[in-house]
């Protein structure tokens, strides 16, 4: 499927040889629609033997440029869709409908997951003034509501807290190799052909990467990183590490003396170079206790020619790493801040660029079906790892029954979003601690009596998975309430 | 990985006056403003309505005056991390052991996969250091390739008799210390300070026990290929006498940054004899290797800066319809249009160079584009053509451009219009306003038509009125940018006002006319000049650079269109030669 006419913008930026998905796939040593179990039976008899499946699993997927809540979100039963700014006028009150509602077009590829599906429309979160995307202000609730472009919330802006995928992985993932795995495609400026920042953060001016090339992706979760070139000196493990600790130390050693020399941003250049060591000496440390657990494949190598056939196989990585135990939390953003995707792989819709297709307002004569079909496309990435987790069955419940799906955008509700009715759809109960069971919910507008925000959401999110908090993103835009008793 | 949010300098910096646009898009921009690059859609084709008149304003960034007397300090001392290609070709001379003696490009090491990406950020030039710095993917990739360059240098050795034969004493010290001087001056971009050479020797010689002779030896330059002096361009500059605070580039730090820039490779051997013999210290030793090198083979500058400066590059990421008839190639476009300014620069790098790139009827076809040219056959490789002087004239009416400004199948005037504005005129204009829902739903009607609303509307009428014009000049280029008359039956009016310009404002008939007005115009010349800077000096320029853009202006018309002078004025000003710590 994958062919030079669709080969767009990563081509473009000098990566290797494209390879396919499938030929990817294969490489992986999975046929494609693979379930993920074959490579990774040692760590299923592994968990079975334990007798209490406390695993957490938190799944956090965004996709750029709004999710609009009229014409693309809401059961048409409730829907307003008589004018494209119905988006501006919320409800004072709240609705709690009956799990009977039509399920939307956008969620078909997840209808098996229904019956622990939450869809909730109306919190606010207005952590810019600005649009096009909030960045980091989506997952952190934090920013300035009339921050401009630059400012921290809004579009190019910097981190000003912890996001939630992070703080849950705070607590959940201390006891997994990686606290988080985060992957996506974007054609940003920002982004280079290995990956790019923008959504996920670790604490104020924080940003954390976000590959976007599989095999980089995989190096970094499975660590062949130090595999040695075919023609490098052979050597035991110790003499390989011992080789390695001599670089690294002569490395360390020419950055200090640089480093006098510079301030400001210069210096800071350094500082990023000495953390990428460290950060790579932490993987390699990790790897040691995944490779002890999980039948890793062999690296994959190339790129897949399309930002699809890019995104598709990293969800098999990142589901790879939930089911081998790599990590508990896993981030997808998918074409997420000033990106301009287009996915020619999904259909003629998709055959322009930018605004022509889902850089676009949903409202407008053929995007809303262009939505559609990505949101669906996105579903099914998202149904394949629940499929995943809901085989590795540990006592008497699955993987998935301990997982919470988010999926929502990180612009809100539109293109040109306000921030004030933020689309998220919640798949999976937490083991029971969330009560998502076919409703869709709509909370009365900001400003109303009632009205909740993102930050409660994000509250309850961690209350559900084990890490309760009143107060997350407290000191951001919205005033923090604290978990939604609805939602439990 | 960029480090550093691009500051919109230019919005803070009054070098330039503003032009006597607000009589048509009136007020001022207030800070609340986006800022929007040309490639910025979200400006895009949107007829139906806008922010009040005062949000709406652009604003000319064409003028420089130079006023000395008031020159904060200069650019602080700075990194700039290699690019691939300048990894890549330093690489392979690190390996060969010197520079091709044919002054041509390095070829790039085989079996090697570059570690390094290109630069992200959202600057207008790959080139602004800002945006360069080193991320955990590239560290990640760093490690293996140096370890393969290392090994594959330490294996070539086998047949150096020095190292080969010298295996211990006296010579075989002499022989490694010879090896980390000459390699690693490739590396560093200069002679190894003496604690250097006893660090990589050190190296060397302390773990050969552990690991034999040739992997230790390998250790040492595996560390010199992660050494942050080689992965950073170093612009540190020696402190200057009696200008506190105030550095100014050695002569090694400015014969890299001349060869890094000018080749994306190390210097030449020419060069490098410049600056280990002093001879790079006063303005015309700087220039006259500046024009050296741009009349070399391997000087690059020229196209890089090009294709950047008219964003050519935009005509590979849009796919297009006709591409399934096989009578598109975006690819070989892009390579016509490169050829096209390959072509300019042989013959027009030392004048009219602009002007020429905004004018030549000069073209090159291939298999898969020969037919959006209007040829009926296709012409044998590499032909010089010359194109219909009344359907093509420069850069602007070239496919790649005008494909680079389209969607799938529908032109995008607006856009195209913006960034003549933007990067032909230096006007800054405001991104489109929030509450504007951008439709172009009438594919019956022609742009022009579509377009009409903005012309009785006072919200939109103000920016637009810059906008539209040009960009309705070009719709006489389909989006493939086939050159037609008419469309849906109806003919095409190319005609409008240009406005924004000290001197070629007023009506012209078509795109033709246009273009030929926009070449004769200073504040185009000026304009260019400014990217030019940008592009060069690696970053947006600020108060302390009035002179150096006054004095590149200067040059560039002196020579009438010089390129080579507008880059030597660049490179000999206080702006790159100076660094403040």
């Amino acid at each position: 499927m994958a062919t030079s006419k669709n080969n767009t913008t990563i081509s473009a930026r000098m990566l290797p040889p494209a390879v396919s998905r499938r030929s990817f796939i294969e490489r992986l040593g999975l046929g494609a629609g693979a379930v993920l179990l074959s490579p990774i039976a040692s760590a299923l008899v592994s968990e079975a033997r334990g007798q209490v499946n406390d695993r957490k699993i938190a799944f956090f997927m965004l996709s750029g440029n709004g999710i609009h809540p009229d014409w693309l979100f809401t059961p048409k039963e409730f829907a307003a869709r008589s004018q494209p700014d119905d988006v501006l006028t919320v409800q004072s009150t709240l609705l709690d409908a009956p799990k009977t509602f039509t399920l939307p077009p956008m969620f078909k590829a997840m209808e098996a997951y229904r019956s622990r599906m939450l869809l909730i429309d109306g919190l606010a979160n207005k952590v810019t003034g600005a649009s096009h995307s909030t960045n980091y202000g989506a997952l952190s609730a934090m920013g300035d509501e009339n921050g401009d472009e630059g400012s921290p919330g809004g579009e190019f802006g910097p981190p000003a807290g912890i996001t939630i995928d992070q703080f849950i992985a705070n607590q959940i993932g201390t006891k997994t190799p990686r606290k988080s795995v985060l992957y996506g495609i974007s054609t940003a400026e920002t982004a280079t052909a290995a990956g790019h920042y923008g959504i996920f953060a670790a604490g104020k001016d924080k940003p954390l990467p976000i590959y976007q090339n599989p095999s980089a992706l995989f190096t970094d979760v499975f660590g062949k990183a130090m595999t040695p070139a075919p023609n490098a000196p052979t050597g035991g493990n110790d003499k390989a590490a011992a080789r390695q600790r001599l670089v690294f130390d002569t490395i360390r050693g020419d950055i200090k003396r640089l480093e006098g020399a510079l301030a400001g941003t210069e210096k800071r250049k350094l500082e990023l170079y000495l953390e990428a060591i460290e950060e790579f000496e932490k993987n390699q440390q990790a790897i040691k206790l995944v490779t002890a657990n999980c039948t890793i494949p062999p690296v994959p190598m190339g790129t897949p020619a399309t930002p699809v056939d890019a995104l598709e196989s990293m969800n098999l990585i990142g589901t790879l790493a939930l089911t081998c135990g790599v990590t508990n939390v896993v981030g997808v953003s998918c074409g997420c801040g000033p990106s301009h995707d287009t996915f020619p792989d999904l259909g003629k819709l998709f055959s322009g660029t930018n605004h022509e297709n889902i850089d676009g307002h949903a409202d407008e004569r053929g995007r809303t079906e262009a939505f559609t079909i990505m949101y669906n496309w996105l579903g099914k990435l998202m149904a394949r790892t629940i499929q995943s987790l809901a085989t590795i069955k540990v006592g008497d419940r699955t993987l998935w029954d301990n997982s919470v799906f988010v999926f929502t955008s990180e612009n809100g509700e539109d293109h040109h979003a306000h921030y004030n009715r933020w689309p998220v759809a919640l798949f999976g109960n937490a083991g029971g601690k969330l009560k998502a069971d076919g409703r869709f919910l709509r909370f009365p507008a900001r400003g109303s009596s009632g009205y909740r925000s993102m930050a409660d959401l994000y509250c309850t999110l961690a209350t559900a998975l084990g890490t309760p908090t009143n107060d997350f993103a407290k000191g951001g835009p919205e005033p923090v309430k604290g978990p939604i008793d609805l939602l439990m | 990985m960029r480090i550093q949010k691009a500051s919109h300098a230019l919005q803070k910096f009054c070098l330039w006056a503003p032009l006597a646009l607000s009589m048509a898009c009136q007020g001022a921009i207030n800070n609340n403003d986006r800022r929007p690059s040309d490639d910025d859609d979200s400006g895009g084709d949107d007829p139906e309505g806008g922010a009040p008149p005062d949000m709406m304003a652009p604003r000319g960034m064409a003028e420089f005056t130079c006023a000395k007397q008031d020159l904060p300090t200069p650019p602080p001392r700075r990194l700039r991390r290699l690019t691939p290609s300048q990894y890549a070709n330093t690489t392979t001379v690190f390996l060969d052991g010197s520079p091709a003696a044919d002054g041509s490009k390095p070829k790039p090491v085989e079996g090697v996969t570059i570690p390094l990406e290109p630069a992200g950020g959202d600057h207008r030039f790959k080139t602004y250091s800002a945006d360069h710095s080193l991320t955990n993917f590239e560290f990640a990739r760093l490690l293996p390739a140096s370890s393969q360059i290392a090994t594959r240098l330490v294996t070539s050795l086998g047949t150096n008799s020095c190292w080969s034969s010298a295996m211990s004493g006296g010579a075989a010290d002499a022989c490694l210390e010879t090896l980390i001087k000459q390699r690693g001056a490739i590396l560093f971009r200069r002679p190894l300070k003496s604690e250097e050479v006893a660090l990589y020797t050190g190296l060397a010689k302390s773990n050969a026990g552990m690991f034999g002779r040739d992997e230790a030896l390998g250790i040492a330059f595996e560390s010199m290929l992660m050494a942050p002096q080689f992965l950073f361009i170093a612009e540190l500059g020696e402190p200057m006498q009696g200008s506190q605070g105030v550095a100014q580039l050695t002569p090694f730090e400015t014969a890299a940054a001349l060869a890094y820039t000018l080749t994306e490779a190390p210097a030449d051997e020419s060069l490098w004899a410049a600056a280990e013999a002093g001879k790079l210290a006063t303005a015309d030793e700087i220039k006259a290797q500046v024009l050296r090198i741009l009349a070399t083979p391997a000087a690059s500058a020229g196209r890089e800066f090009i294709s950047e400066y008219f964003r050519l590059g935009r005509v590979l990421q849009v796919n297009k319809s006709l591409e399934e008839k096989c009578e598109y190639g975006k690819a070989r476009i892009m390579q016509d249009a490169l050829m096209v300014v390959d072509d300019v620069y042989a013959t027009h790098g030392r004048k009219d160079f602009l002007k020429t790139l905004l004018t030549t009827s000069v073209g090159f076809a291939g298999c898969d584009s020969y037919k959006i040219y209007g040829l009926s056959a296709e012409p044998q490789e590499d032909t010089r053509l010359t194109l219909p002087a009344q359907q093509r004239s420069g850069l602007l009416t070239h496919p790649a451009f005008l494909a680079g400004t389209s969607t799938f199948e529908q032109t995008l005037p607006v856009k195209r219009g913006r960034f003549i504005n933007e990067s032909i005129l230096c006007q800054e204009i405001p991104e489109v306003p929030l509450d504007v829902v951008a439709k172009l739903d009438k594919p019956e009607l022609t742009m022009r038509e579509q377009l009409e609303v903005h012309v009785g509307n006072p919200r939109c009428a103000g920016c637009h009125t810059l906008l539209d014009p040009p960009g309705l000049a070009l719709e006489n280029y389909d989006a493939f940018g086939r050159y037609r008359t008419s469309q849906h039956g109806k003919t095409l009016d190319g005609s409008g006002v240009l406005t924004g310009t000290e001197d070629v404002d007023g009506p012209f008939t078509n795109a033709i006319d246009m273009t030929q007005k926009l070449a004769r115009s200073v504040t185009v010349e000026k304009c260019f000049v400014r990217h030019g800077f940008r592009y060069f000096m690696g970053r947006p320029e600020d108060a302390f650079d009035s002179c150096a853009l006054q004095t590149a202006v200067n040059a560039y018309q002196a020579g009438e269109g010089d390129f080579f002078e507008l880059v030597a004025a660049l490179f000999t000003s206080e702006s790159f030669l100076k660094r403040s710590f």
